[in-house]
């Protein structure tokens, strides 16, 4: 191999292959599609029931706050102060708040006094989970007020899933989790569509017997294969810049997407041995890539049986796995080095394909 | 139209290459640059070439002529290297071109039949690319540039280059690495006359100046114009070699067109002793007005040879 030759093609590529709009495309939807799922999604627990509360008070009371200590951290609560009934009122009918009450004038003081002040509390018709707790912790909340005993001690225990129960997307977040799959599927876009138009435009347009005239095969392949890991590498970055995604092991980040772009691109390699020309493999290549990136975002789906020994097998499963605990810092998957054997082991099968296709070239 | 290849190209006798390694260079006046022993390729059922042998000497232009699918292009990948041989042999400057490949690579260079450019990159970026693989220096570009008059448009991407224009830009990235064997495949197919002779005159060039040429073309003036000597390839072998004159005198008719007074015209074959008679008959009776006498064409001869015309 010369090294020479080797970086000129690179270079030739690199800035080619950016003024073909079939490349560009290919680059801006995956990530297009990570920066809007990191806008729609949240990294909250989404197993917390929310509720917004907008109350009215003619002077100064404390339930609002009382409310919320006997509510605790069972619901996540909005709560917020509008000026007159009427408005509590049709915020409730407008379904702009889950619950609504109006404290009356005194009502505090009537409660120190021992009377029985009136209290009026809107719901909708069909009250969310969210909105009944929060109705119903409005008993407790006057009682404290009024001093009041509850008639039972009620002794609470929480059973708290243990971590290891956990699916994937509530320890990592749905947003983290989604923008990880969008940073695979840039990878595998650049790699198994972007690598290969390159090398079939080249062979389409007749370049590259101008190329190996003085240059080996395995010259162009290597500088090909390059461009490819370079836009991945500024693409990713470019992703995690705009996303903001914070990665905790950056080295095994790094480790697990260049391993898995070097595998990806020989499987694109191969690719486009198979097609005439880059338009034909602009058209076929969904069918080789869906059931790449399929796997990809179901890793975190537990099938059970044949479905997760085969998505084991798979690189862009193993890749997953890899970028989740890389960026997440934890063992969520674990079996980090068996990942990387997986991909490394289809990576080297993809390479021998390649140089099979490459000795049959030459003869 | 402006003349716009008329600069002779350099004949410094050095190639340009990563490191040329020269040992075994031959072709010095005398030795043949080619040699080709028995050449064969099989594409599974397909015998594309069957046991071709010729030599070229240095600084000749030879002319590989045949029907499509006769085995010129796959002649020219075997010997471009870019094709490995099924038997027999073949070497360049005394080099050969299966097991010296990377030795023979800066010695030698193409112009495509098809105008295989990078249409996004600009004239000069397309030269600039292939002087860094070959190592040429930077100064290569704007030579060649000048050579085949595309100063002008060096800016501009290929795509808006025409076809001439594109030619001359595959001769002179042909050119970059001085090349001491130059292969043309079909390098006029499609030119404008004026482009076409422009290129006849920049190959003439070429050979003056000590560079072999291996030519392809489906143009029989133009092989009877440039080449030195011409072979006839017909479904893989070679049905006749040698000077175009040499096959015209050999393989071609010898005519008479004759223009009589009643202004009738007639075409004479003067080894037809029927002709002649009758040629004789009107010498007798003054019947003739002119006559001009036709050595064969390459075409007729390479109708005689292989049954049917180019």
């Amino acid at each position: 191999m010369h090294f020479s030759m080797v970086r000129t093609i690179f270079t030739k590529d690199l800035r080619d292959a950016i003024r073909d709009a079939r490349v560009l495309v290919a680059i801006l939807v995956p990530l297009g599609i990570g920066i809007f799922y990191s806008f729609i999604f949240d990294d909250g627990d989404p197993t917390t029931p929310t509720a917004t509360v907008v109350y009215a008070a003619a002077d100064q009371t404390v339930l609002p706050d009382a409310l919320r200590n006997a509510i605790g951290d069972v619901v996540r609560v909005e709560l917020r102060q509008v000026g007159s009934a009427a408005e509590v009122e049709a915020e409730v009918r407008g379904e702009d708040a889950d619950v609504g009450f109006v404290v009356p004038a005194g009502f505090d003081a009537a409660l120190g006094a021992g009377e029985r002040p009136a209290l009026t509390v809107s719901l909708p018709d069909d009250p969310m989970i969210g909105a009944q707790y929060v109705a119903g912790a409005f008993e407790p909340a006057v009682r404290s007020m009024a001093g009041q005993e509850f008639p039972v001690d009620i002794q609470q225990s929480t059973a708290v899933q243990a971590v290891e129960d956990e699916s994937v997307f509530e320890r990592l977040g749905l947003r983290t989790y989604m923008i990880l799959v969008s940073i695979l599927f840039l990878t595998a876009m650049i790699a198994m569509l972007v690598v290969p138009v390159i090398l079939a435009e080249e062979a389409e347009k007749k370049t590259l017997d101008a190329l190996v005239l003085v240059a080996s095969y395995a010259d162009v392949i290597v500088g090909k294969a390059l461009v490819g890991v370079a836009y991945i590498a500024v693409s990713v970055g470019i992703m995690l810049a705009l996303t903001t995604l914070s990665i905790a092991e950056i080295p095994m980040f790094i480790a697990a997407i260049f391993v898995t772009a070097v595998t990806l691109i020989g499987l694109g390699l191969i690719m486009a041995g198979f097609f005439k020309n880059a338009n034909q493999l602009n058209t076929w290549s969904g069918v080789f890539l869906i059931p790449v990136i399929g796997p990809a975002f179901v890793v975190g789906a537990e099938f059970g049986g044949v479905t997760d020994a085969v998505l084991l097998a798979l690189p862009s499963s193993q890749a997953m796995r890899l970028i989740t605990d890389a960026a997440s810092g934890e063992s969520i998957f674990g079996g980090s080095w068996l990942s990387f054997l997986v991909i490394a082991a289809w990576g080297a099968a993809a390479y021998a394909v390649v140089s099979w296709q490459l000795s049959r070239r030459q003869a | 139209m402006a003349q716009t290849v008329l600069a002779r190209p350099e004949s410094d006798g050095k190639t340009v290459g990563h490191g040329s390694d020269m040992r075994g260079v031959t072709g010095a006046s005398g030795t043949p640059m080619i040699v080709v022993r028995d050449l064969r390729k099989r594409y599974g059922e397909t015998q594309a070439v069957d046991g071709i042998s010729f030599e070229v000497a240095a600084g000749e232009v030879f002319g590989l002529l045949g029907h499509n699918g006769a085995g010129k292009t796959t002649t020219i990948r075997m010997l471009t290297g870019r094709t490995k041989p099924s038997s027999g042999s073949a070497a360049i400057a005394g080099l050969d071109v299966v097991s010296d490949r990377d030795r023979l690579k800066p010695l030698i260079n193409l112009v495509f039949e098809d105008q295989n450019l990078y249409e996004r990159f600009s004239g000069r970026d397309n030269l600039r690319i292939f002087a860094e693989l070959y190592g040429a220096s930077s100064g290569r570009v704007d030579e060649l540039l000048t050579l085949v008059n595309l100063m002008d448009g060096a800016k501009k991407p290929v795509k808006t280059y025409s076809t001439g224009m594109k030619q001359r830009l595959l001769i002179a990235r042909a050119l970059v690495n001085k090349p001491r064997v130059l292969f043309l495949d079909e390098p006029t197919r499609g030119l404008d006359p004026t482009s076409a002779r422009d290129l006849r005159e920049l190959v003439a060039n070429l050979s003056a100046g000590g560079t072999t040429v291996f030519l392809t073309t489906h143009y029989m003036e133009e092989a009877d114009e440039l080449c030195h000597r011409v072979a006839f390839l017909s479904r893989g072998t070679i049905v006749a070699l040698d000077t175009p004159r040499e096959l015209k005198l050999r393989f071609g008719e010898r005519t008479a067109k004759v223009l009589l007074r009643d202004r009738t015209e007639a075409t004479i074959r003067l080894d037809d002793p029927a002709d002649a008679e009758r040629l004789a008959g009107w010498v007798r009776a003054d019947q003739i007005l002119t006559m001009h006498s036709q050595e064969g064409t390459l075409e007729d001869v390479f109708i005689n040879l292989a049954g049917r015309p180019l």
